[in-house]
């Protein structure tokens, strides 16, 4: 896995899920991190080869489901898949961010378990 | 029209008290020890214990949510409580000092997810919510707002208590 961005605007949930990529030994190069969608794109734009987003829902700016939107003008979900990850789980917003192209999501409170499953069908 | 959510007070007090405990359990690894709920009307600050003087609230946090009924989830915790919590999600060594702006966004991501966790518990079953985001000190009294259950807590270390505020049903 080449580079993943952590798109959340909280910094301690940034942080959190570094480290559970660590405790569930998913192999990641390099990890940029972004506090909202108008962020996370201009991360993107900046480093074409990010290649999995982990993204919140709910955030200032731009949202969790206007960033995929954004996203998936550019990319496939093959090209670039995108987890969401939120409180908001099976809820309406979850339901769009899905059928905008979002590859999949998980609920906080999140286990390491939770991440690597979600995880697993993109990493090496 | 009247009230959309049959949930009672005690139903809410249950939600709220396995929606604090999911995450304080997930995410915290952490027990908590249930020191007072109910659904009185008053700020959740006055179930706080601090040794016979009022308790000193000195981080808050409060999640807006619209809907069906419009209203907020609070977190209110003592500085002690709050650098507990920021120690417990950023998995601190015990004493580890965290700074302010790390504690206050520690407080706001847990608001976050004990809101997340109560709205698909007590919320969702009753329609379509969408919660805001966290905001800092803002949970002054409302007239048009009422508690629908709140309950109060300690952890390891200092006191923190949650709170639900529901603004009146606007239908009659």
């Amino acid at each position: 896995m080449n580079k993943v961005l952590i798109v959340d605007d909280s910094s301690t949930m940034r942080k959190i899920i570094m480290r559970v990529l660590r405790q569930a030994e998913i192999a990641v190069d390099n990890v940029i991190e972004a506090g909202n969608g108008v962020e996370g794109l201009a991360a993107l734009g900046a480093n074409p080869d990010i290649g999995l987003i982990l993204s919140d829902v709910n955030m200032p700016e731009m949202n969790g489901i206007d960033f995929v939107k954004a996203i998936r003008s550019s990319h496939t979900k093959e090209q670039l898949p995108v987890i969401m990850v939120t409180t908001e789980g099976g809820g309406a917003m979850v339901n769009t961010a899905m059928e905008l192209g979002a590859n999949g999501y998980v609920c906080k409170p999140f286990t390491p378990d939770s991440i690597r499953s979600a995880l697993e069908p993109y990493v090496g | 029209m009247g009230n959309p959510i049959h949930c009672s007070a005690e139903e809410m007090v249950a939600h709220l008290q396995s929606a604090v405990e999911d995450v304080f359990q997930t995410m915290l690894n952490t027990m908590i020890t249930l020191i007072d709920a109910g659904c009185a009307e008053g700020a959740p600050r006055a179930a706080l214990p601090s040794g016979g003087e009022p308790a000193r609230v000195q981080f808050e946090a409060v999640v807006p949510f619209s809907g069906p009924r419009n209203g907020a989830v609070v977190l209110q915790c003592t500085a002690e409580g709050a650098m507990d919590i920021a120690r417990g999600l950023l998995m601190l060594e015990a004493g580890c000092s965290v700074p302010l702006e790390e504690v206050q966004d520690a407080i706001g991501e847990c608001a976050n997810m004990v809101s997340g966790s109560l709205k698909t518990r007590a919320l969702d079953p009753y329609g379509v919510f969408h919660l805001g985001v966290p905001q800092f000190g803002t949970s002054s009294a409302d007239a048009s707002r009422r508690s629908a259950g709140q309950l109060a807590f300690r952890m390891s270390e200092g006191c923190a208590a949650v709170e639900v505020w529901m603004e009146e049903s606007a239908a009659a």
